[in-house]
């Protein structure tokens, strides 16, 4: 069991995302912004933060900059984009160890994903 | 027959006359030197003639003396000197006669005492002095020459003479050696004639083609100078014309290129007070004329705004120089280093951000002048609203492909949490329905306002009236966004009159501008604010009006955002996604149903949208009927 949070400005994709990863024995903390994100992730104890990128005040890039130089957590990240230009937004999140899942996404193939991630930084 | 007129041609073009000269000298040297041949012959036969008849004569004297009677005496003496003269003066006859003609000796010892002998009629029959004649002989139609000499010393007149006939006539031709010799001077001295011709020909060909030239193109040789150019010569004469026919044509060039150049500073000069100074100076598009040093020597008068500089000509100003007035540093600078900068003779175009939001392009292009010094003219285009519209586009596809892809992604994600099987509680199962059925219904209101927008683009949107239950249609709407507004906890509010008759209309196309205007009012309305949809009939018009209690929009905001792909600058409007479609395509819908859709709104104190739409639209005005 992890806590995780999910950063996302569609109330439709967060309780989704509630809904699986809590039916696979985790916490989720729900964010609607950047800055709700950014509060769990100060909260501590969080151990894989899935976030969009497109959100108000607090876009995805800035909320994993944050995370990585500011709060200087290595938490394993995945991110969920819509848009359009998928290959500059995948250059920068490589630099910030960030896994891209572009929408639509699957949400079993998300979650296995998730299991990996967890796995891997509780390994090494 | 071809090559017989151009032979003719040829013969009576100016070409050949040198060749014609040559022939005619030739042919009178020729004749020259015949006559001359001639001439010489005759000369040369009298004086071999005169000579042999002259030898001759000697020595029929000297025979004559040899016979003197005081010295030869006896006939055998005669007889034998006349035997010796025949034989060695080769003649056929000799013999000596008296007065009457008798025979006093003879190389014949029988012919002494006859009468015989050779007689001129009329000739002297005793000659004082020695004579010669020639005789013809009628038997064999010779002559013979007849040679008689007085005997010395045979009395006063002489008693005797000398007779002697020589078979000898005047030379009729030339002895061969000299026919030879002269044959042969004529031969060199006419090969040297014409090898002199020849050379002289080949010498002054050139001048022959040139003069040709001349001739054909006289009257026209400023027009035709290539014409003039001799093509098939390599001599230092056809060099050295064909050099100053380049150089005349390139001094023409020159001479042409400086009196345009004249004639156009002439007639810029006549219209700088004119009306092609008065256009030039109210175009719309800036209009610079550089030095090299960046001096200004004219600006219109939108590049005199834009560079801060006074309009017209001669202001002395330097592009870059001190100005409190200038609109765009940043075109300054650019347009100035180009200036400085370039040495290329090109035109060549920069597109410039100005960095306070407009955009303009430069045209900058170098010309020279008759001093050859450089001037620079640059043309300088606002194209802002260009850029803008360019921009908004390009956002609009990448916020479309977001908007489409937001629905698509739950429609997804919850079928496959549906069929996964993994869930079976049945709150789940009915939730997942739900946004499944909501984001389809999202989905085909964003398509629909996609392709609004793009039958907007072409004129293509058509209108399919029908009579429209208002109640419904309000009713359905709200209902429709009823789950955002109490997700965003708006209280959200619709007013109806009790009777709402129906009304002409598309209902389909009315029930996107309704649910694009609510759209708005909830998304730009905080939590816990209000949203009032209204509606109500006058005599002749419908009036909808959306109320909110949101952000409100900046009046300097109201026209930009019904523009396609134009939202508000407001920061609060940007953190919201949007289109930038949805009020363009509410706004058209409307306006194809004779109505209008207004904006009462101030920055911070909610807006109001009313859409005011003609209820009578059956007999609608052409262009917003079915369009």
């Amino acid at each position: 069991m992890a806590r995780i949070v999910v950063a996302e400005d569609d109330a439709h994709v967060v309780r989704l995302m509630s809904i699986w990863l809590t039916r696979a024995g985790h916490e989720v903390q729900e964010a609607r912004t950047g800055i709700q994100a950014k509060e769990h992730l100060q909260n501590g104890g969080v151990e894989l933060l899935v976030t969009d990128v497109n959100m108000p005040g607090c876009d995805g890039i800035e909320l994993v900059e944050w995370l990585r130089n500011e709060a200087g957590l290595d938490i394993p990240v995945i991110s969920l984009s819509a848009r359009c230009d998928q290959a500059k937004i995948g250059q920068r999140f490589a630099e910030l160890n960030v896994v891209v899942h572009p929408k639509p996404f699957s949400p079993s193939r998300l979650n296995e994903e998730i299991e990996e991630l967890l796995a891997a930084a509780e390994a090494g | 027959m071809h090559s017989l007129a151009s032979r003719l041609s040829a013969f009576s073009s100016r070409e050949e006359v040198p060749r014609s000269i040559g022939l005619l000298l030739v042919l009178v040297y020729v004749v020259a030197l015949a006559a001359l041949g001639l001439v010489s012959d005759n000369q040369i036969r009298a004086v071999v003639w005169e000579q042999q008849v002259a030898g001759k004569t000697g020595s029929i004297v000297l025979l004559a003396n040899m016979l003197d009677p005081g010295t030869e005496t006896e006939e055998p003496a005669r007889q034998a000197t006349l035997r010796r003269y025949m034989k060695s003066e080769g003649c056929a006859e000799v013999r000596v006669y008296d007065r009457n003609l008798q025979i006093v000796a003879s190389p014949a010892s029988s012919e002494v005492g006859r009468k015989v002998g050779v007689r001129p009629p009329g000739s002297q029959v005793t000659p004082a002095e020695p004579a010669a004649e020639l005789l013809s002989n009628p038997q064999n139609a010779r002559r013979h020459l007849l040679l008689r000499a007085p005997v010395p010393g045979s009395g006063k007149p002489p008693n005797l003479f000398v007779e002697a006939v020589f078979d000898l006539e005047p030379p009729r031709t030339l002895i061969s050696g000299a026919r030879a010799r002269m044959l042969a001077i004529a031969l060199v001295s006419t090969g040297a004639l014409l090898w002199v011709y020849h050379m002289l020909r080949r010498h002054f060909r050139s001048f022959a083609k040139i003069a040709n030239n001349l001739a054909v193109h006289r009257g026209r040789v400023e027009q035709q100078l290539d014409e003039l150019r001799v093509q098939d010569g390599n001599d230092a004469l056809t060099s050295s014309w064909n050099r100053l026919i380049d150089e005349v044509a390139a001094l023409e060039e020159e001479v042409a290129r400086s009196t345009a150049a004249n004639e156009l500073l002439s007639a810029l000069s006549k219209t700088k007070a004119g009306e092609l100074a008065e256009a030039m100076i109210s175009v719309p598009l800036g209009v610079l004329l550089l030095a090299e040093d960046c001096t200004i020597l004219y600006a219109n008068r939108v590049a005199g705004r834009l560079v801060g500089c006074p309009e017209g000509s001669d202001s002395g100003a330097v592009l870059g120089g001190e100005s409190a007035t200038r609109r765009s540093d940043q075109t300054v600078e650019v347009i100035r280093a180009c200036v400085l900068e370039t040495s290329a003779f090109r035109p060549f175009d920069k597109q410039i951000d100005a960095g306070d939001g407009n955009y303009y392009h430069a045209r900058i292009i170098p010309v020279r002048t008759q001093q050859q010094s450089r001037r620079f003219v640059a043309l300088i285009a606002d194209v802002s609203q260009q850029v803008r519209a360019d921009t908004a586009r390009e956002e609009f596809v990448s916020q479309v492909t977001h908007e489409l892809r937001t629905p698509l992604t739950n429609i997804r994600a919850y079928a496959e949490t549906l069929s996964s099987g993994m869930f079976d509680d049945p709150q789940v199962i009915t939730e997942c329905y739900n946004v499944i059925t909501k984001e389809t219904r999202r989905l085909s209101r964003l398509i629909e306002d996609i392709l609004s927008i793009s039958q907007l683009e072409v004129g293509s949107m058509q209108l399919i009236f029908d009579d429209v239950d208002l109640r419904s249609l309000l009713t359905d709407a709200v209902r429709d966004v009823r789950g955002i507004a109490e997700s965003k906890n708006i209280d959200l509010q619709i007013v109806l009159p009790p009777k709402l008759e129906p009304i002409r209309a598309d209902r389909d196309k009315l029930a996107v501008v309704i649910n694009n205007l609510l759209g708005n009012a909830l998304k730009y309305t905080h939590s816990g604010g209000q949203v009032v949809l209204s509606c109500r009939r006058t005599e002749n018009n419908l009036i909808v009006s959306i109320r909110d209690s949101g952000i409100g929009i900046d009046p300097k905001d109201h026209e930009r955002i019904f523009e396609k792909f134009q939202r508000s600058s407001d920061p609060e409007v940007l953190e919201e996604t949007g289109t930038g479609i949805g009020l363009t395509t509410a706004r058209e819908i409307v306006r194809h149903h004779g109505g209008e859709i207004s904006l009462m709104s101030k920055k911070g104190e909610g807006s109001t949208f009313t859409v005011t739409i003609p209820v009578d639209q059956r007999a609608p005005t052409p262009a917003v009927a079915r369009t």
